[in-house]
């Protein structure tokens, strides 16, 4: 193991305002120490904060709806999930053709005049819409490990390999005027006295039971608003790694510049949590999302200020400037892009030489 | 507490007197000890008053009491109004010696020795005491004092314990135990004296530490606040028939109960043979599957063969596909619904059976026989109203009842003539399947009669809180 060349001994200096505030949360040490960059590797641990970072989210045109399944209509057996209730299979598998597994939600579902309970999935929507959406600062944690390859006493060349953790939200919450596409399928009551609504039967297969077995209705178009919000929630883990350069250029000051290639993990993805406003009154919820792995690459530069607070740590401020590809989301005219090409980060924490 | 220079002038003169002549004569001394609260609790001062006389007829001088405590706790204070008292505690703390010394104590004068201590654990305070005085003569005694850890007046009470059952009926009722205070009861204990022959099926809620030791039984509560009560539903048979007593006691391990408290309740149960009634129970169309229940429903009627009136048939279904949906009880592993409504000579009643058949489809028919019994009754669950949103009087005139309900929670009808009538229950509970329940009043055996036969029927709705 290499030792040093510059020692140096300081009696602590006043601190600029920043780093004074700081030092306040440092216990007291001793009133002079060594200022000894005899390391040979050093260890960063900071809180960051990330600036610039932009997503475009749109909605173009039809977007099905995957959630609620109504099922198959004529074929017994089948589970039906609806926006206002359900009919299951019961624990008996539907025997005789009836289940006691079924619910609606309101009375006007029942038609009197065929003797049957109307149901209705909502199976997508038609809107058009384009925002810009600006992340504005997003904290963070930053950790960054390096080493140093050669000493010119002041002066040091060195590596640095770090890791930047940023959780992301970009979401449009605008409210949008939508067309709405509702699949309709009714089912016999069978001549039962249905309870009241809004009624959930359960499984078990006792109670009123209905037959199973859905009809078609012409499907329903009709108007409305979706309001709610849609967006990315991402996490993006940034890895860079670059030659350092160490300067050291007053008692307790240093000065470190690092640039190099960056790579980018994108965990997470699109996701909506909307509410379906149809003309008739009626809501429906409408949350899903869907979540994927990218990569993305491009290169990093930064510049970092340390100040000596005791024999063996310092204090530092350090900014980046980050350039990523961007990331696709979204598909069936849902649509998202991030934009990671200029992001700035700043961070401040602690480094240890050692 | 210092003696003073003429104590020990007259201390001296009475042992130089009693070396000189009184030495042949023995002192006698009396001597009691008392201890308030007696017993003492733990955690609470325990005053002692050590009462010491001079039986004997001369003077006796540098007179000394020793008191030697065994038992947790803590020295509070010591007084001696003709002398002094010092105290010394063990290293273990277990021990506390008590040094009282009385300078002259004259013919038939008292000592009034006292100490107080704050015991800390459960047992009891052994204490040795001996007195010696410059004569040298030496008196010993020893004394305990029990120590509680608290006074707990429990009450126990018996609940729904059936009525008309017969030997073999899987029966249940409930027992009560409410701490009155004043002080809270730990690890509370419920012994069951009952006839041999009894069989315990279980104790209720599940969890409960159940010691069977024949004849008696004991569940174990648990802690009890002041002013808190539990309740544990035993499920029993009896084997025979007869009146039987069961008394229930409570009671908690060094605790005692305010004079006079009887911390136990005795109740009779009565078992009876079936009566001489007969009966002929044959169903009157097959088992057909109702879509508004979810269950198969069939048709029997029950008419009296005999020669008498009876008060209550029991129809016992066997051989049957699936269970008895409507069971109000077991016997053996028979399942039984009840006819509660007189029944003259060549009278009949019909009644419905509804079983549950995940197929949906009939199954054979069960065997079916009567038994006259006397009017079952007793159960009193505890339960919490809930309200009657829908109510239909259906063409057929059977009664439709519909209220919210949680799933897996139990609700049953209680219904009688009028609103000022107690009312009874209809058996059996049922058990929420869905978020509605919707409640049908056909007559027999869910209510005596018909309601369209009844002058009026008046329902309420009951969630089934315990058992």
């Amino acid at each position: 193991m290499r030792r040093s060349s510059s020692i140096l001994r300081t009696p602590p200096q006043a601190a600029p305002p920043i780093l004074a505030m700081l030092l306040s949360t440092v216990p007291t040490v001793a009133q002079s120490f060594w200022v000894q960059d005899d390391w040979t590797r050093n260890f960063r641990l900071g809180i960051q904060v990330t600036l610039n970072v932009q997503a475009q989210l749109s909605i173009d045109g039809v977007v099905p709806r995957r959630t609620g399944d109504p099922g198959t209509v004529g074929v017994p057996g089948q589970n039906h999930q609806y926006d206002d209730g359900y009919v299951r299979v019961d624990g008996t598998g539907n025997a005789g053709g009836v289940t006691s597994f079924w619910g609606y939600q309101d009375a006007s579902q029942y038609d009197p005049a065929t003797g049957q309970l109307v149901y209705r999935s909502t199976r997508g929507f038609s809107a058009r819409d384009q925002v810009t959406v600006d992340s504005g600062p997003m904290p963070g944690l930053e950790l960054a490990y390096g080493g140093s390859l050669h000493d010119w006493r002041q002066v040091r060349l060195g590596w640095e390999f770090g890791y930047s953790w940023v959780p992301m939200e970009l979401r449009d919450n605008s409210t949008l005027p939508a067309q709405f596409l509702r699949e309709v399928q009714a089912f016999d009551v069978g001549g039962i006295s249905l309870p009241t609504a809004p009624y959930q039967g359960g499984s078990s297969g006792i109670g009123p039971v209905i037959p199973d077995i859905a009809t078609a209705r012409p499907d329903e178009v009709l108007s409305g608003f979706l309001s709610g919000s849609r967006g990315l929630d991402v996490d993006l883990h940034a890895f860079r790694l670059g030659p350092n350069l160490f300067w050291r250029f007053g008692k307790q000051w240093a000065l470190s510049g690092s640039i190099g290639p960056a790579l980018g993990v994108l965990s997470g993805g699109y996701s909506y949590n909307e509410t379906f406003r149809f003309s008739d009154g009626t809501t429906v919820v409408n949350n899903g999302g869907q979540d994927k792995l990218i990569c993305v690459f491009g290169g990093y530069a930064s510049a970092t200020v340390l100040y000596r607070v005791v024999y063996n740590a310092d204090l530092y401020v350090s900014s980046q400037f980050l350039s990523l590809g961007g990331a696709q989301y979204g598909g069936a005219g849902r649509r998202a892009t991030l934009d990671l090409g200029q992001t700035v980060m700043t961070s401040i924490g602690i480094s240890w030489p050692f | 507490m210092r003696r003073s220079w003429i104590h020990r002038l007259l201390g001296l003169l009475l042992l130089l007197g009693s070396l000189s002549g009184l030495r042949s004569q023995i002192p006698q001394y009396g001597m009691e000890l008392l201890a308030r609260p007696d017993p003492a609790k733990v955690g609470s001062d325990v005053a002692f008053q050590l009462v010491v006389t001079n039986l004997s007829p001369f003077v006796l001088g540098t007179f000394q009491v020793t008191a030697f405590v065994e038992g947790a706790g803590t020295f509070q204070s010591a007084t001696n109004a003709l002398g002094f008292a010092t105290n010394q505690v063990s290293a273990n703390g277990l021990t506390n010696t008590l040094y009282f010394e009385i300078p002259i104590l004259t013919n038939n004068q008292v000592a009034d020795l006292r100490y107080t201590f704050r015991p800390t654990t459960r047992g009891s305070i052994q204490q040795n005491v001996w007195i010696q005085s410059a004569s040298t003569a030496f008196f010993s005694t020893n004394y305990t004092t029990r120590l509680l850890a608290g006074v707990a007046d429990l009450r126990v009470g018996f609940r729904s314990v059936p009525t008309g059952s017969l030997p073999g009926d899987l029966l249940a009722c409930t027992i009560t135990v409410t701490n009155r205070g004043p002080d809270p009861a730990e690890e509370v204990r419920l012994t069951n004296s009952w006839p041999a022959g009894f069989v315990l099926q279980g104790v209720d809620p599940s969890g409960l530490v159940l010691d069977r030791q024949s004849p008696d039984w004991v569940v174990l509560l648990g802690s009890l606040g002041v002013g808190e009560g539990r309740a544990v539903q035993v499920r029993f048979q009896p084997p025979a028939a007869g009146v039987f007593s069961w008394t229930a006691r409570a009671g908690v391990p060094d605790y005692a109960t305010s004079p006079g408290w009887i911390p136990e309740a005795t109740t009779r149960v009565t078992v009876v043979e079936p009566g001489p009634g007969r009966f002929q129970v044959t169903t009157l169309a097959p088992s057909a599957f109702n879509r508004q229940t979810g269950v198969m429903q069939q048709r029997v009627r029950v008419e009296n063969v005999g020669s008498n009136a009876v008060e209550a048939v029991r129809v016992m279904v066997r051989g049957g596909a699936d269970g008895l949906h409507n069971a109000q009880g077991t016997n053996g592993v028979v399942p039984f619904v009840t006819l509660d409504e007189p029944l003259l000579p060549g009278e009949a009643r019909d009644l419905w059976l509804q079983t549950f058949n995940p197929s949906r489809i009939p199954g054979p028919d069960p065997e079916l026989s009567g038994i006259e019994v006397p009017v079952p009754g007793g159960f009193q669950p505890e339960t919490v109203l809930v309200p009657i949103d829908r109510v239909v009087r259906n063409p057929d005139g059977t009664v439709g009842l519909e209220f919210p309900a949680q799933p897996g929670r139990r609700y049953t009808v209680r219904f009688g003539s009028g609103l000022a009538s107690r009312g009874q229950i209809a058996l059996p509970v049922m058990t929420a399947t869905a978020n509605r329940i919707q409640w049908l009043d056909w007559g027999p055996p869910l209510t005596p009669i018909p309601p369209a036969d009844a002058a009026s029927r008046f329902y309420e709705v009951l969630e089934v809180t315990w058992p």
